[in-house]
């Protein structure tokens, strides 16, 4: 099964990611911001498969902790994902120029956003493999 | 997800209290970084909205988003009590919170009366953007330039060849950006497979929308390794509304690929010709117009409603035939063209109505923009806004009516300080009451200022040559006084209200659609403007009685009861008062009122109780003979100045109605 470590500051939205993800069969592992995420990433037993994360969040945001991820070599095998509201086409070419693997927009469709994850995680299990 | 819902409204309004904590911050303490705090809040609010799809919270949180925006980029410095511009924005987005959906009318009146401020604001923005030579502020730029030309809609032909082998149903995330691309507007999207089998060699989509070129490329960012994209701008307007785009795009389908953007592109150019030739609606073009609504002049809608009065004549006279020789089929059929005449009445009559509602956004405006030039806190409260006038009157009313409303605001209602000294709330308080009143609409305009001051009036008048120093006015023939051209009391001329140019107009402008204006008023505590016009203009339903040998017709609106009685019950013991179901209610009889007495009188009347201005009289008629569509006819000058007759009808037999004026009847018999 399938690990993602969904990162929000907003409980409800992160526990409705959380439970729409369960319910597609993955499981989860949650994180309050950017700093907890990389407190989770650098400590977890768990094997996680993937970060999902909000762009605005506060001590430390998406943007910072995929800079945090992609430039720590323990980590940045870990594909992540940012769902945000963000729509600036700048922010996207510099998350994508920091390594990030997919960036969703809110509002998503369930299905595309399912689809967007497995595909990434496959995708970055290749890579590793190669 | 409704177990989150719950969770989202605690976390949305902890949200919209940070943010409003950061204003009011802001607002005594002008740092950016306030601003930013507030920014972030209501961001997260705006994704959190997103999510739950609530739509309308996350739009107008994105709104006043953009607002943030601008003041963090100092690009609206000039703007007055912007703090507190916002901070009226959060609480309305509190109020949305319990009404997403803008089921309540009041909010969404509220919501849209706000949304056209914010836009406003916006423009703002974008027009100092525009001045300001800073690049670097590009991004920011497009945001406000979308944002402002919501129409602003272009066509883009778009190709995508994967580069690796994509099957429909596998999930790959190019599937889920096409499904966005589509959502953004109009569009056609055609795949073509490998021999037939489900691999994807290319998909060509067609799509009207607000993106920009490179919107549309941005999407496609994370996967460009794996499909190649081409993006062609082919119009910078919508074509799925043209005429033949569709069905050129079903050609296009079997068209060799080279050659589709040659074809789109003679098809555009084909397309800007014909919309040269008829440039005088350019304006328009393109955009296509799915209003549910025509124009229609006015002058037409009266010739309408004439026509439909002579029809209700007519009618009322085949009626009186068809009494005489009783027919069977003939009744049914003249009963189903009464029924069609007076369904077609209805509509036509409505046609001219319009809900005084269609002013208020412009007097909000006038009573805000007004009270912020003139340093007074005021709260402007309307009720009856669906109150339906027609539309020349609603026309006619609007510069009395902001007229009125300015003088309430300029010398009606005090400054703080001089209210807080009274012992009055410092936020002056004006209403707007619009209501029924018989065959009348009225219209009050009150504020809880100073109220009149009879002395300085006087002092005015006399100065004025209006009155005589030995005249001893009543205090309604004071205020009568106001109405006089070139009358101002004011002590200093102010850009708000007028120079006493002005409420003689006012009473004018009133008069000329038989309207009347009245002023009530009580030192200290408040003025009051009562408007009174008219609610009809040609046709009402009446009552159509009789007394003595003539025949009368009173509106139906303002009959309240009916009552059978002795003739001889009437006395003019007790000041002419009737007892009807134990309550004492004055009468005019009408017979007496108007010397009638061609026949003697019958052993039984009727008294009809009219409501009116909330008080009751009885009209005491010999006989109540029915229901009646009165066509409304002007008296001529000579019954113009009496009391009691507003008009008059023609009957089906050619004979004359007199129309009672009930209204003025209640006020003479009751004061």
């Amino acid at each position: 099964m399938k690990t993602v470590l969904v990162v929000d500051d907003f409980a409800s939205i992160r526990k409705a990611i959380v439970d729409t993800l369960k319910r597609h069969g993955f499981n989860t592992v949650e994180a309050t911001d950017g700093k907890d995420a990389l407190d989770t990433l650098r400590s977890s037993e768990a094997t996680i498969d993937l970060v999902l994360s909000d762009y605005n969040m506060p001590v430390m945001n998406g943007f910072q902790l995929l800079q945090a991820v992609k430039s720590d070599d323990e980590l940045k095998h870990y594909p992540v994902v940012l769902l945000t509201s963000e729509k600036a086409n700048d922010k996207k070419m510099m998350a994508k120029k920091a390594g990030l693997d997919a960036w969703v927009e809110k509002p998503y469709k369930i299905d595309n956003l399912i689809n967007l994850l497995n595909y990434t995680i496959e995708k970055s299990k290749k890579n590793d493999s190669v | 997800m409704t177990q989150y819902d719950q969770m989202f409204r605690e976390e949305g309004n902890e949200q919209l209290e940070i943010a409003e904590q950061a204003l009011l911050s802001y607002e005594s303490h002008a740092d950016i970084r306030y601003i930013e705090e507030a920014f972030r809040a209501l961001h997260t609010f705006k994704g959190g909205a997103h999510i739950f799809a609530l739509t309308n919270l996350g739009d107008f949180a994105h709104m006043i988003e953009s607002v943030l925006d601008g003041i963090r980029h100092e690009l609206l410095t000039d703007e007055p009590r912007i703090a507190d511009k916002l901070l009226k924005y959060l609480d309305h987005l509190k109020k949305l919170m319990n009404d997403p959906e803008l089921k309540d009318s009041q909010i969404q009146l509220k919501n849209n009366q706000l949304v056209k401020e914010i836009k406003a604001l916006s423009s703002k923005i974008s027009d100092a953007i525009k001045k300001s030579d800073q690049s670097k502020e590009t991004a920011l730029l497009e945001a406000f330039i979308e944002q402002e030309d919501e129409e602003n809609i272009s066509t883009y032909y778009l190709t995508i060849q994967p580069l690796i082998d994509i099957e429909t149903g596998s999930g790959h995330p190019v599937f889920g950006i096409l499904d966005d691309i589509q959502e953004m507007g109009d569009h056609k999207m055609k795949p073509a497979f490998k021999n037939d089998n489900s691999i994807v060699v290319r998909w060509d989509l067609y799509v009207a929308c607000q993106a920009t070129r490179e919107d549309l490329e941005a999407q496609f960012m994370f996967i460009e390794d794996e499909v190649e994209l081409t993006v062609h701008k082919i119009a910078n307007f919508n074509l799925f509304n043209e005429l033949g785009f569709e069905e050129l795009l079903n050609v296009l389908d079997k068209t060799p690929t080279d050659q589709k953007l040659t074809e789109l592109t003679g098809y555009v150019e084909s397309l800007k010709e014909t919309l040269v030739a008829d440039s005088a609606d350019s304006d328009t073009t393109g955009k296509g117009s799915k209003s549910g609504s025509i124009r229609v002049s006015t002058s037409k809608i009266d010739v309408l409603m004439n026509l439909v009065s002579e029809l209700v004549t007519d009618q009322a006279g085949l009626k009186m035939m068809v009494s005489s020789s009783p027919d069977p089929q003939f009744e049914g059929l003249v009963e189903n063209i009464e029924r069609h005449i007076r369904q077609l009445r209805d509509i036509a009559f409505e046609m001219t109505l319009v809900p005084i509602d269609r002013l208020m956004g412009k007097f909000r405006r006038l009573v805000r923009d007004c009270s912020i030039s003139i340093n007074k806190e005021v709260n402007f409260k309307v009720t009856g806004e669906n109150t339906e006038l027609d539309k020349i009157y609603i026309d006619t009313l609007s510069d009395p009516i902001m007229h009125i409303l300015r003088n309430c605001l300029d010398h009606g209602i005090e400054s703080p300080e001089e209210r807080s000294k009274k012992g009055k709330p410092a936020i002056g308080t004006i209403s707007l009451d619009a209501y029924y009143s018989g065959a009348y609409v009225h219209i009050e305009i009150s504020d809880d200022g100073r109220g009149l001051n009879i002395q300085s009036i006087q002092n005015k008048a006399l100065e004025l040559g209006l009155i005589n120093e030995n005249d001893k006015p009543s205090t309604s023939e004071i205020y009568e006084l106001i109405f006089q051209p070139g009358f101002s009391t004011a002590q200093n001329v102010t850009n708000v209200s007028g120079r006493g140019v002005g409420m003689d107009v006012v009473k004018k402008n009133i008069e000329d659609i038989h309207g009347e204006i009245n002023i009530s008023s009580e030192a200290g505590k408040g003025t009051k403007f009562t408007i009174k016009v008219p609610l009809t203009l040609s046709i009402i339903d009446a009552l159509l009685v009789k007394a003595d040998h003539s025949h009368f017709v009173l509106p139906l609106q303002i009959v309240h009861k009916c009552y059978e009685l002795r003739y001889d019950s009437l006395t003019d013991d007790f000041n002419k008062l009737l007892v009807l179901d134990n309550k004492q209610i004055p009468f005019i009889d009408l017979r007496t009122e108007l010397s009638l007495d061609k026949t003697p009188v019958p052993e039984y009347c009727n008294a009809i109780v009219v409501k009116c201005r909330k008080m009751e009289l009885a009209i005491i008629t010999d006989e109540i003979i029915g229901e009646y569509q009165a066509v409304l006819k002007s008296v001529s000058e000579y019954y113009k100045h009496q009391e009691f007759v507003s008009g008059a009808t023609i009957l089906g037999d050619g004979s004359v109605a007199l129309v009672l004026d009930a209204d003025k009847l209640v006020e003479q018999k009751t004061n």
